[in-house]
């Protein structure tokens, strides 16, 4: 799953990425050095369970994406199934492009995930 | 009528009908659509003059770009993001605007730097990077130099003006203290520093921290006795005795400077307005220098209306500065249950940037089964959407942010429009 989240790492505009399960516990992670690893994934989980609890409170369905965007930087979040996909980018990069490469990680998570199940 | 006034602006180029048709007619559509462009521009800046609306600097800031008048579209923007510093639209055209003229500058600098890296052309190019508005590369770049030229005093005085320029905007803890940090190394390295000195002043003043603010200002003036403007400030706005500003006493180590703006933060609220700091560097540091419009009852039932009228959109909900639902309004739908939702999930971004260092929330979009839900920072508001098609999410921000115009507009226009 690191290897997956480097590559996809490797990509200009996104600074990070991790895995984490749907109730906020933090699977595997790959951020650049000035991001503290500790800090983020703490936050991207509460991101992920609270969005998860605001919506189920309020009569609406689990979520499978999302988008969140700060004034330095952006965060997107992506189902995959068992676990979320969390990317931290750059505020002014657009994810059109790199769009296909955070969608083809995604599904290689999932399919490491169901790989996992199937054992 | 069209041809009499031809032959007069032919005249006036110094040319004779007859024997330059072919040249002068070039000229003349040259003259007309000048006199159009300026038209057209006197129209827009008018509107933006009158109605101060992120649409209105949007167009002309546009305009101006598209008949080569890119100085004054940087006016404009940068203007427009004094008084709307969460537009998007704003942000992008400045930073269009900013790069077009910096382009050729920008290339050679990277140049130079590739073949052999200086601390002058790191830190001319972060500079750049700074005036365009672009942080993150400015501070990437500072960060690089620092790692490379840790002696020179020109990284943590870059490092220092962003991060003061960010906690001005957006008071996060983390950017008060690198802020204060950097500052500190930078006058370590120069004691004599003007620059850091007076942003160092302008961040103890910001968050109430007076006495090392006049003692800061004095030791500017002490390196530098020709600055009137420190000399000014001082004069009106500290006026008990100067004492030694070279004593330490009670400088550096009486109740530490970062509890100060711990003590900021989470009061939620500056203790002295940024803008009011004297010896200002302020348009630098591109903090907001205009206090936010105020927004009426009306235009809030508008906002409402003019959202819920989008095709696609569900339901909207409008929530206040703080993310607490706006009571329901008569005649609107304020969506209660989208309202909680919004509003936690607003209260959840907000902590998120602080924490990982990416700033303040702008907007979030969250999609799943029940549809797409967007929610948009505004000015004094937050404005909460559910949608599907054919409002796309990735369009949905932007559509958001355009419905706010109204928001700002002078009541007599909201209810003319």
């Amino acid at each position: 799953m690191r290897k997956v989240l480097k590559r996809l790492n490797e990509h200009p505009g996104i600074r990070g990425s991790l895995v984490v399960t749907h109730d906020g516990m933090v699977v595997a992670a790959s951020l650049e050095q000035r991001m503290s690893e500790e800090k983020v994934a703490a936050m991207a989980s509460t991101v992920v369970s609270s969005v998860h609890r605001a919506l189920e409170e309020n009569g609406l369905s689990r979520f499978h994406r999302l988008t969140l965007k700060a004034s330095y930087g952006k965060l997107t979040i992506r189902d995959t199934g068992t676990v979320y996909l969390v990317v931290v980018m750059d505020r002014s990069f657009d994810p059109g492009p790199t769009e296909i490469e955070i969608e083809s990680a995604r599904m290689r998570i999932k399919a490491l995930g169901e790989m996992k199940v199937a054992r | 009528v069209r041809q009499i006034r031809v032959d007069r602006w032919l005249a006036l180029a110094g040319f004779s009908r007859r024997e330059s048709m072919s040249k002068g007619a070039l000229v003349v559509v040259g003259i007309l659509n000048s006199l159009r462009h300026s038209r057209e521009l006197s129209l827009l800046r008018k509107d933006t003059r009158t109605s101060p609306t992120p649409g209105n600097f949007v167009a002309l800031a546009e305009r101006c770009i598209a008949f080569g008048r890119v100085e004054e579209a940087l006016r404009v923007a940068r203007k427009g993001r004094q008084l709307f510093p969460d537009s998007a639209r704003l942000s992008e055209i400045f930073g269009y605007a900013n790069r077009r003229r910096l382009n050729t500058k920008i290339s050679a600098l990277r140049r130079r730097i590739s073949e052999k890296p200086s601390p002058t052309d790191i830190g001319d190019l972060a500079e750049i990077y700074l005036e365009i508005g672009d942080d993150e590369q400015a501070l990437r770049l500072s960060e690089d130099l620092a790692r490379r030229f840790p002696l020179n005093e020109r990284p943590y005085l870059l490092l220092g003006q962003i991060r003061l320029g960010r906690f001005l905007r957006e008071m996060i803890l983390q950017d008060g203290q690198e802020a204060l940090s950097n500052l500190r190394r930078a006058l370590n390295i120069n004691p004599v520093s003007e620059r850091a000195g007076i942003l160092l002043a302008h961040l103890h003043f910001a968050v109430g921290d007076l006495e090392r603010m006049r003692r800061r200002l004095e030791r500017v003036l002490k390196a530098s006795p020709a600055n009137e403007g420190v000399r000014q400030f001082l004069e009106t706005a500290s006026p008990s005795p100067a004492c030694d500003p070279d004593s330490d006493e009670v400088f550096e180590d009486d109740l530490p400077a970062s509890e100060w703006i711990s003590a900021a933060e989470a009061r939620g609220c500056f203790v002295n307005r940024p803008e009011t700091f004297g010896p200002s560097l302020l348009e630098e540091l591109g903090a907001p220098s205009v206090p936010a419009l105020a927004v009426t009852e009306t235009a809030i039932s508008r906002l409402l209306e003019d959202t819920a009228s989008v095709p696609g959109v569900v339901a909207v909900a409008v929530l206040d500065r703080k993310a607490s639902p706006l009571p329901d309004r008569n005649g609107t739908t304020n969506d209660r249950r989208l309202a909680d939702a919004g509003s936690a999930i607003v209260r959840t971004a907000e902590e998120a940037g602080r924490r990982m260092d990416v700033g303040t929330f702008q907007w979030c979009t969250v999609e799943g089964d029940f549809g797409c839900l967007t929610v948009r920072r505004l000015p004094d508001l937050h404005l909460v959407a559910r949608y599907g098609p054919p409002l796309r999410p990735e369009h949905a921000p932007r559509t958001l942010e355009s419905c706010s115009d109204t928001l700002y507009a002078p009541p007599r226009e909201v209810e003319h429009a």
